[in-house]
């Protein structure tokens, strides 16, 4: 336990974000004890949700997050404490798996407090584990219309809110799959094996996680 | 001569002689593309070529960096533990290593933390700034007041600064960690001496 583990109040914490990138084509340098998450293409968010009832949603820079949807985030909670969940808000209009403008959902990709314990020193593999215990691995959901599978998304149970999925190897043809969708720019490899550090500050976490990108488009009129 | 001359002219705000110059609008989306020689082409195929795998090596250097780092951070503070002092820098293989006496900026969350459990390494100092509200009411005024000019009501003079009191790192806090025993590597992560590499 670190002095920090403690949130019982509500304390902006920056989101573990990757700064480094490499070539698509070097990926299949990065082997053992990395872990692969797809990078969709939304708003970097952090969701502070305070119990059952209280919830806030910041943007990177600790700013509140305007021009969303609202979201049952406070179901996503499984205790009267503080849960911290990063993830991206998805409003760029960019189309999802299914062909379509997939909008103002939200994608859960890291836990950085669970029952008022902020998760310092606890390892990304541990944390993913966590993620899988509480919301499941269920790559599906019934709609009113029959049934919604994903290829790169996990459903959690709460209306609009999924989990990215992770994998363990062959990220260069991960990588190669993913980009097909426009929705996903590319891969986040972590490793797995890596423990949260402090987020108060801007730049943190920055020295475990390396991100693999499609280029970004420049259109001309 | 010239200074006579420079105080009839009509002074220049000083506020608005410090505001940024626009510079040309963005044209990336309307610039003509103009022919280029099989050799430029060759230049241009090895510039972006180049620029990718400059682009990756950054990747992966900024990646060896931080899991160095994160080592040295270890070994250093375990070394520290044993002996009881500040080791100052040392190697890691071929690289030297330098934890500083020089320390990242405090935020508050960290602040909070810091000030209540190790009040030893912390002082406090009062920056002090305008009230931006008052400075855009009176920004000819205080332009001229800073020429010796004046107008500005006693009242809202009162409220034209505003002090912020600011948590830093006392000089020498690398060298007293080992009389915070088990708690070494929660301050370190707390203040975050700055790591150079070499």
């Amino acid at each position: 336990m670190s002095i920090f583990s403690n949130y019982d109040d509500f304390k902006y914490i920056y989101p573990p974000r990757a700064e480094a990138a490499i070539e698509p084509s070097m990926l299949d340098d990065l082997g053992f004890g990395w872990i692969a998450q797809p990078k969709y293409n939304g708003s970097c968010s952090v969701v502070f949700v305070n119990g059952r009832n209280d919830y806030g949603i910041f943007n990177r820079h600790g700013e509140r997050l305007t021009l969303q949807r609202p979201i049952q985030y406070t179901a996503l909670n499984d205790s009267d404490k503080y849960m911290v969940l990063c993830g991206e808000y998805l409003n760029k209009n960019k189309v999802g798996e299914d062909g379509i403008v997939f909008n103002h959902k939200f994608i859960i990709w890291d836990i950085l407090v669970w029952k008022g314990e902020y998760l310092v020193g606890r390892t990304f593999e541990d944390r993913l584990t966590l993620l899988h215990t509480i919301f499941g691995t269920s790559r599906g959901y019934v709609t009113p219309g029959g049934i919604a599978m994903f290829d790169h998304l996990h459903a959690t149970g709460v209306e609009d809110v999924f989990m990215a999925p992770s994998y363990q190897n062959y990220f260069k043809d991960l990588y190669e799959d993913v980009i097909q969708t426009d929705l996903y720019e590319g891969l986040v490899l972590k490793k797995a094996e890596a423990k949260l550090e402090l987020g108060f500050r801007e730049k943190n976490n920055t020295t475990w996680q390396v991100k693999a990108r499609k280029p970004t488009k420049i259109y001309k009129f | 001569m010239n200074q006579q001359n420079k105080s009839v002219d009509k002074k220049t705000n000083l506020f608005q002689s410090a505001k940024k110059v626009e510079g040309p609008k963005d044209t990336k989306s309307k610039l003509p593309t103009l022919p280029t020689t099989t050799e430029i082409d060759q230049h241009l195929k090895d510039y972006s070529d180049a620029k990718a795998e400059c682009k990756s090596w950054e990747g992966k250097l900024k990646m060896a960096e931080g899991a160095i780092k994160e080592y040295a951070r270890d070994v250093y503070l375990k070394e520290y533990k044993r002996q009881g002092r500040n080791i100052g820098s040392f190697k890691l293989g071929s690289v030297t290593i330098s934890i500083q006496d020089r320390y990242s900026k405090m935020e508050d969350n960290i602040a909070e933390v810091v000030v209540q459990r190790f009040p030893a390494v912390i002082e406090k100092s009062t920056e002090y700034l305008f009230n931006q509200d008052i400075l855009r009411k009176y920004i000819d005024v205080i332009s001229d007041a800073l020429q010796n000019a004046s107008g500005i009501p006693e009242s809202d003079l009162a409220l034209l600064i505003e002090a912020k009191e600011v948590v830093s790192v006392k000089k020498g806090t690398i060298d007293t960690l080992a009389g915070f025993g088990d708690e070494m590597g929660d301050l370190f992560e707390a203040i975050a001496p700055i790591i150079s590499m070499r």
